[in-house]
C-alpha cells in the first residue's frame, strides 16, 4: 500500500538503527518524549524500542485526548445524555471512559440514548433525521479534531439546524507540553512532536520548546521508519549542539499548518481561562470553548450542567504515566485491577493510551526482561 | 475512520478520537457543498468534508473525523 509499505521496510530500519547507535555518546542516557498517543501505539505495535540502543528510552506524553479528560467532565456528559429528549453522540473511544459514576456504556445500559459516530458530521445527520430530539456531540480531541467540530457547527448554523449542540472538551497541546517542561519530575533530552496536530498548527508554535527550554523537537510521522528517523534527527541535533524544530513528516505537515482549519477554529472557539487535565491538574489556556456567537450550539449554554470535580481514583497512576514518569507496568494496578475491559484509569481505555498499547501488544520492557531473566 | 467497526471501541487498530494512523484517501468527486466522495483504499467509498483543504479529484488527503485536514504530497 502506498505511503505504508515503504515506511515499514525492515532492512531500512536496521540501517537506521545502526546509524542511531553510532550517534549515541558512550555512557550518556537519552530520554525522548513522544507527545502523541499515536506514536506510543506505533512504538509498542512495531517494537520500535527493540531497535534502539539501551541508553535511549522513549517516554509517553499527554497526547491522548481520551486519556486526559477529567472524570467530572464525563459525569457532566452523562448528565446531559440522561435528559429525556437527548441523543448523545460520541466517538467509540469515549464509551468506556469511566467518570465518577460510570461510563457512557453504563449510562446506555441504564437507558440513555447514546450512539457511536465516526464524526461530528454524522452526529449532525442524526439531528436532521430526529427534529423532535436534542442531539449532542461529545466534542473531544486536540487541534487535529477541533476543525471537524468547528466546521460541523458552521454547517449547522448555515443550514439552520436548531436541535444540535456540542459538549466542547477540545484541548490544545502546547500548554500541556509547557506544563511537562515546567514539572520537576522529569528530565527530557528532546521531543518527538505530534504529527497530525502539526498538520493543523504547523511547526512554528513549537519554537518556545527549542528556544526557551533548549530541547530539540522533531515533528514525526506514524510509521516505524518515521519514528526511527525522528530519533536519528534528535540525536544528530544533540550531537551537533543544536536545538531546533525539524519536520520529519513533510509529506503531510506543512511548516505553516492549515490556515483554513485554524481560521474555522478561531471563528467558532476561544481559549478557556483554564481546564482540568487528568493527572496534570488545571492548566491555563489549555482548552477551547465556543464563542458567545455560537452559544446556541454550545451544550454548556443549552443545558444546565452540574460541573462537579471528581478526584482521580487513588490506586490509579495515570498522572505519572501521562507525564512519562512511570512506565505503564510500574503502576500498582496495571494488568490486575486495571485492564482494557474494566479500566480504572483512562490510559487503559484508548488504544493510544500508553497502558492499553502496552497491554494489548504484550511487550516486555527491557528492564523487565532483565528482571525476569535475573 | 477505521476503529473497530464492530464495537466502535478501542479494540480496533487505532483510536478514532485521535485517528493518528495516517490512512490516506483519494478524492473521487467533489460536490458543491464542500463534501467529497473518497476512495478509502479498501473498496469503500465514503463521504467526507474537503472544505479546509485545497485539493482536487485525484488528490490524496489525510482525513480526520471525516474532515480532510491535509493533502499528502
Amino acid at each position: 500500500m502506498r505511503f505504508v509499505d515503504e515506511y515499514r521496510d525492515a532492512d531500512k530500519a536496521r540501517t537506521l538503527a545502526a546509524s542511531i547507535a553510532s550517534l549515541c555518546e558512550p555512557g550518556r542516557q537519552y530520554k525522548f518524549m513522544e507527545v502523541c498517543g499515536g506514536h506510543t501505539h506505533t512504538i509498542y505495535k512495531h517494537g520500535i524500542e527493540d531497535y534502539l540502543p539501551e541508553n535511549i528510552s522513549l517516554v509517553h506524553g499527554p497526547g491522548c485526548p481520551v486519556c486526559v479528560i477529567p472524570m467530572g467532565r464525563v459525569d457532566d456528559a452523562i448528565h446531559i445524555a440522561s435528559q429525556p429528549d437527548v441523543i448523545m453522540t460520541s466517538f467509540g473511544d469515549m464509551m468506556r471512559v469511566p467518570g465518577g459514576d460510570g461510563s457512557f456504556f453504563d449510562a446506555k445500559a441504564a437507558g440513555a440514548d447514546i450512539r457511536m459516530v465516526y464524526s461530528p458530521l454524522d452526529a449532525l445527520k442524526i439531528a436532521q433525521r430526529n427534529p423532535d430530539r436534542r442531539v449532542v456531540f461529545m466534542g473531544i480531541g486536540f487541534e487535529t479534531t477541533a476543525p471537524s467540530t468547528a466546521m460541523t457547527v458552521l454547517r449547522a448554523a448555515a443550514q439552520g439546524i436548531g436541535n444540535f449542540s456540542v459538549f466542547n472538551n477540545h484541548v490544545t497541546i502546547l500548554p500541556a507540553i509547557k506544563a511537562i517542561l515546567d514539572s520537576p519530575d522529569l528530565r527530557l533530552d528532546g521531543f518527538i512532536g505530534p504529527g497530525h496536530v502539526s498538520t493543523v498548527i504547523g511547526c512554528r508554535p513549537y519554537s518556545f520548546i527549542t528556544g526557551d527550554y533548549g530541547k530539540p523537537l522533531v515533528v514525526a510521522g506514524f510509521e516505524p521508519l518515521d519514528l526511527l528517523q525522528s530519533v536519528h534527527m534528535l540525536l544528530a541535533q544533540l550531537a551537533a549542539g543544536r536545538s531546533e524544530v525539524e519536520n520529519q513528516y513533510g509529506r503531510v505537515v506543512p511548516w505553516d499548518g492549515n490556515a483554513k482549519a485554524l481560521q474555522v477554529i478561531g471563528q467558532t472557539m476561544e481559549p478557556r481561562p483554564y481546564f482540568e487535565w487528568r493527572g496534570l491538574g488545571f492548566i491555563s489556556h489549555s482548552a477551547l470553548r465556543f464563542r458567545d456567537e455560537y452559544a446556541a450550539y454550545d451544550a454548556e449554554s443549552v443545558f444546565d450542567i452540574p460541573g462537579g470535580r471528581v478526584a482521580d481514583p487513588k490506586a490509579c497512576q495515570c498522572g505519572e504515566v501521562l507525564k512519562g514518569v512511570l512506565k505503564p507496568w510500574e503502576c500498582k494496578v496495571f494488568g490486575t485491577a486495571c485492564t482494557p475491559e474494566t479500566p480504572i484509569g483512562t490510559c487503559m481505555v484508548s488504544s493510544e493510551g500508553a497502558c492499553a498499547a502496552y497491554y494489548n501488544f504484550g511487550r516486555f520492557t527491557r528492564e523487565r526482561v532483565k528482571e525476569a531473566t535475573r | 475512520m477505521t476503529t473497530s467497526q464492530a464495537g466502535g471501541d478501542c479494540a480496533g487498530d487505532h483510536c478514532v478520537t485521535c485517528s493518528d494512523e495516517a490512512v490516506p484517501v483519494r478524492i473521487l468527486r467533489i460536490g458543491d457543498d464542500g463534501l467529497a466522495e473518497v476512495d478509502t483504499g479498501d473498496g469503500r467509498v465514503e463521504q467526507v468534508s474537503v472544505a479546509l483543504v485545497d485539493a482536487a479529484a485525484g488528490d490524496t488527503v489525510l482525513v480526520h473525523a471525516k474532515e480532510a485536514i491535509g493533502v499528502v504530497r
